[in-house]
């Protein structure tokens, strides 16, 4: 037989205030202050690794970019296929096929974008880091 | 000679942040420096810690849940745009923090189930009023999330309902609302899990 009794309202509230109300509050650890410092220095230390390997990682996407591009400018500019005939002997046999391979296989419109999509995707892949998962709390 | 010296500058300027408001401390965090933060986790971390104890009920893990708390806070600090203060917004962090590790112990079956009155969910068994307030805090964790948190934020240094209502990021009438629901339901799992006599 069940012998169970329902709480009136305000025996409930008494209840609750001295239950959760006059909780004592507890004394910190002695070590949190301490433990919490050594956590934070290392998640600097990882933050700032982090930071300093996605800045050298676009400077580098950047910096292929410029040469690859450059390169293409004064190969049209100077018409380099006419100087390397003419100053570096055979070397003419080289550039064409390499060109015939390109021509071939990749234009040189698909190379460049697939330069860029590769980039893309690892800086996107970067950005999706585990600190991006944590916006679960949104900040007012 | 040195040693003192710099001693005595670091000292200066660990005064000089204290007498910081939280806002310039989190401004200056962002800005690197590390030193602002210690102070705003010298602040915090008795409420942080307590405010834990109260979702985890064991000390050990309420210390876990405020060193993560305090890096989760760190790590998202850019995206605190100081629209309420520091502390309500730890708060919402704590909040989460434990909430997030309950729900995995939930889904591991790892939630206590008071031990000490062995499960206690027989008909039969009776209570102690001596027990009550102990079993009224270790059911706060079965609460759905909402309530668990406004009833701990509440009864935790009695939390204005402006605060909680700015931490939790819902309007007053749906703070009340919840608030009263909690105990409700509060009051039902106690009645039903615990068989209690007066």
């Amino acid at each position: 037989m069940s012998n169970k009794k329902q709480f009136s309202n305000e025996e409930w509230d008494a209840l609750l205030d001295e239950a959760l109300g006059r909780e004592p509050m507890r004394p910190v650890p002695l070590g949190l202050y301490r433990d919490i410092r050594v956590k934070l220095q290392i998640a600097a230390m990882l933050d700032k690794e982090r930071r300093r390997f996605r800045r050298t990682l676009m400077m580098g996407f950047a910096g292929i970019c410029s040469i690859a591009g450059l390169s293409f400018l004064v190969a049209q500019l100077t018409e380099a296929s006419g100087i390397a005939s003419g100053v570096m002997f055979g070397g003419m046999g080289m550039y064409d096929s390499m060109a015939a391979t390109m021509g071939v296989e990749w234009s040189a419109f698909t190379l460049l974008l697939f330069v860029v999509a590769a980039g893309l995707a690892v800086l996107s892949a970067l950005s999706m880091a585990p600190e991006g998962k944590e916006s679960v709390v949104r900040s007012q | 000679m040195i040693a003192e010296w710099v001693a005595t500058i670091a000292g200066r300027r660990e005064v000089a942040l204290e007498e910081q408001s939280d806002h310039e401390l989190v401004e200056r965090t962002k800005a690197g420096d590390m030193d602002a933060f210690s102070v705003l986790v010298r602040r915090c971390q008795s409420v942080v810690y307590n405010l834990a104890f109260r979702f985890m009920r064991d000390s050990a893990l309420a210390e876990d849940m405020s060193q993560e708390a305090f890096l989760k806070a760190f790590r998202l600090l850019n995206g605190f745009r100081g629209d309420c203060s520091f502390s309500t917004w730890m708060y919402r962090v704590t909040c989460s923090v434990c909430l997030t590790e309950l729900n995995k112990r939930k889904r591991r079956d790892e939630v206590e189930l008071l031990p000490e009155h062995g499960g206690g969910t027989s008909v039969d068994d009776t209570t102690d009023r001596a027990d009550l307030p102990e079993i009224i805090r270790r059911s706060v964790s079965k609460l759905p999330e909402n309530y668990a948190t406004v009833i701990t934020l509440y009864y935790l240094k009695e939390v204005p309902y402006e605060e909680i209502a700015a931490t939790m990021n819902v309007p007053m009438g749906t703070l009340k609302t919840w608030m009263h629901r909690a105990r409700q339901q509060l009051r039902e799992i106690v009645e039903k899990e615990h068989g209690y006599v007066q």
